[in-house]
């Protein structure tokens, strides 16, 4: 039963800004990502992907499920506010239990690895508290961030939640486009770190980093 | 056209010009009767019935693996290895078994197994001449390009080093000076590294690696021997002693994340050193990588290779096959050096 596994999230903006285009681009790039992974063995052998949505509350879509068993995913659907808090608090909690779950099960985990993807500037509601728990270096599953900014998104958060990079989409891609190549990176990212995290280890790092996406600008994350 | 119409065939088929075979040789005169004879015999036995069993697919000892475990793809990295490599011999008292093989991550996306071994054996300066072994074990880090050649550069230098210490190394007087001793050697192929990575025009960091070695001593009048264990970075080594494996540098805390930072040279970091006064006959001394210590952790891995490995040294293909044992998600490449007290 003993295993490496590298949880992964997935977390998605589906604020009410998120209407229309960019979320049908997200909606679209699901099963893609879901055929990539589930079929690569030197990733499904060792990779749990999860899936959460947040606006104005969080909401785990997808468990942490072994890909290539999965034959369903829930669609994100754009409504309400942008709630950062919540969506870290979910976070936290879930990559607690996973975690917990994985070791009791025998696994040897790996840091797990988050996608961060928003385009809205968060509620002003001290959400930096519910980002220290999640990122509190005496806290042993505190994930590798990193984070994905569209649209209206404020540089200046994007950089403060990444915690490994963070990047910007630049304008030169529809929001459409630039989403998909965020699916991309996603599925480049995962396949390497499913690859390398047994070995990549000078860095300590679990997740080989795209050192750039294309419709994207890469900012430095900022020092915690 | 008829049957009958067509050429009668008598006789074998001559063969085509370019294969005519070679004149006999002749034939050498019969001994003549009338010699008296000397009786002489062989004195070599037979060797131990070996089961004739085949050894099939190697063992799934973890999960269900979905990748397969096949090279695929030749790597076209600069210098890649073979995929696997297999050695074993006898030195003076000591068997050994060694295999480094290339992991299913590596062989599924065509690049270079990253792992290396090597065994040196040379005399003991200093004392009668006693053949002593050196054994080494390197893991380059996968994220850096040349992590092949830093593995195997840090086992050959290593093995070119060791004559100058291998004599102080082994001298119970100079225990106090092991620790000091192990840095000063470390320290100097990590400078050759250096010197390597600048002929390669490249970074010393792109050859990054970690090193264990095992010097093993002759065997002592008490039928124990001296071995001297020394590491940086986080591939094992494991005393395997009433069937199961001890470690024998300090382990990872289990509450750990897995994929911890490692030492890796030509960085010298802290360097690990044990020492065993006096391992008896029967003990086994592994080094490896974490490609074999990680699924070591799942319990049936650890009793399997315990239970193959506990009654003494395999053949060279069994212990091939044993190295090959299949366990979901240990995708990284495995290299083992087991080496027996007879």
């Amino acid at each position: 039963m003993s295993q490496q596994i590298l949880p992964f999230y997935l977390v998605c903006d589906e604020s009410g800004s998120m209407s229309g285009e960019p979320i049908e681009a997200i909606n679209k790039a699901l099963p893609e990502l879901h055929s990539e992974i589930g079929s690569n063995p030197v990733v499904t052998d060792k990779t749990r992907f999860c899936l959460i949505g947040f606006s104005s509350r969080a909401e785990i879509l997808l468990p942490l499920s072994d890909l290539s068993t999965v034959t369903e995913i829930p669609a994100l659907q754009a409504s309400g506010g942008t709630d950062y808090a919540k969506a870290f608090d979910v976070l936290r909690e879930t990559i607690n239990d996973d975690v917990n779950t994985l070791k009791a099960q025998g696994h040897q985990v790996f840091r797990p690895a988050v996608f961060f993807l928003s385009d809205g500037l968060p509620a002003n509601n001290g959400w930096e508290g519910a980002y220290r728990a999640l990122t509190d270096p005496g806290w042993r599953p505190r994930p590798n961030i990193l984070a994905f900014g569209f649209g209206q998104a404020d540089q200046q958060t994007i950089q403060q939640v990444a915690t490994t990079k963070a990047f910007m989409a630049n304008g030169q891609l529809g929001p459409a486009q630039a989403l998909q190549e965020f699916a991309k990176s996603l599925i480049r990212s995962i396949v390497n770190s499913g690859t390398q995290s047994a070995s990549d280890q000078t860095e300590g790092a679990t997740l080989v980093m795209p050192a750039e996406v294309p419709g994207f600008t890469t900012i430095t994350a900022e020092a915690l | 056209m008829t049957q009958s119409s067509r050429p009668e065939t008598t006789g074998p088929v001559p063969p085509p010009a370019e294969l005519r075979p070679l004149p006999p040789k002749p034939v050498p005169a019969p001994v003549a009767e009338s010699r008296p004879v000397i009786t002489v015999r062989a004195s070599v036995a037979p060797p131990p019935a070996a089961r004739a069993e085949p050894l099939g697919e190697p063992l799934v000892l973890v999960g269900s693996p979905r990748l397969r475990s096949v090279p695929r793809a030749f790597p076209s990295a600069p210098g890649a290895p073979p995929d696997t490599v297999i050695d074993g011999g006898e030195i003076g008292g000591l068997t050994v078994r060694a295999a480094s093989l290339r992991g299913d991550d590596h062989r599924h996306l065509c690049e270079p197994r990253q792992d290396s071994f090597a065994l040196h054996r040379f005399p003991l300066t200093g004392r009668t001449g006693e053949p002593v072994l050196l054994a080494c074990v390197a893991d380059g880090v996968g994220s850096q390009p040349l992590s092949h050649l830093g593995s195997a550069a840090a086992c050959r230098f290593l093995g070119e080093e060791i004559g100058r210490y291998a004599d102080r190394l082994l001298d119970p007087a100079g225990e106090g000076d092991l620790n000091a001793l192990c840095r000063e050697l470390v320290t100097v192929v990590a400078a050759r590294m250096e010197r390597e990575a600048a002929v390669h025009e490249a970074a010393p960091k792109a050859l990054s690696t970690t090193l264990v070695a095992g010097l093993f001593g002759p065997a002592q009048a008490n039928g124990g021997r001296r071995v001297v264990l020394f590491a940086v970075g986080d591939s094992p080594a494991y005393l395997l002693r009433d069937g199961d494996f001890e470690p024998t540098f300090r382990a990872a805390g289990t509450d750990e994340m897995a994929g911890a930072p490692t030492f890796a040279l030509p960085r010298v970091g802290d360097v690990e050193v044990m020492i065993y006064e006096c391992v008896r006959p029967g003990g086994m001394i592994l080094l490896c990588t974490d490609g074999l210590g990680n699924p070591m952790h799942a319990a049936p891995v650890r009793s399997q290779l315990a239970q193959w490995w506990r009654t003494g040294p395999p053949g060279l293909p069994a212990f091939f096959w044993q190295l090959s044992f299949r366990a979901q998600s240990f995708g990284d490449d495995r290299t083992a050096v087991c080496v027996w007290v007879d």
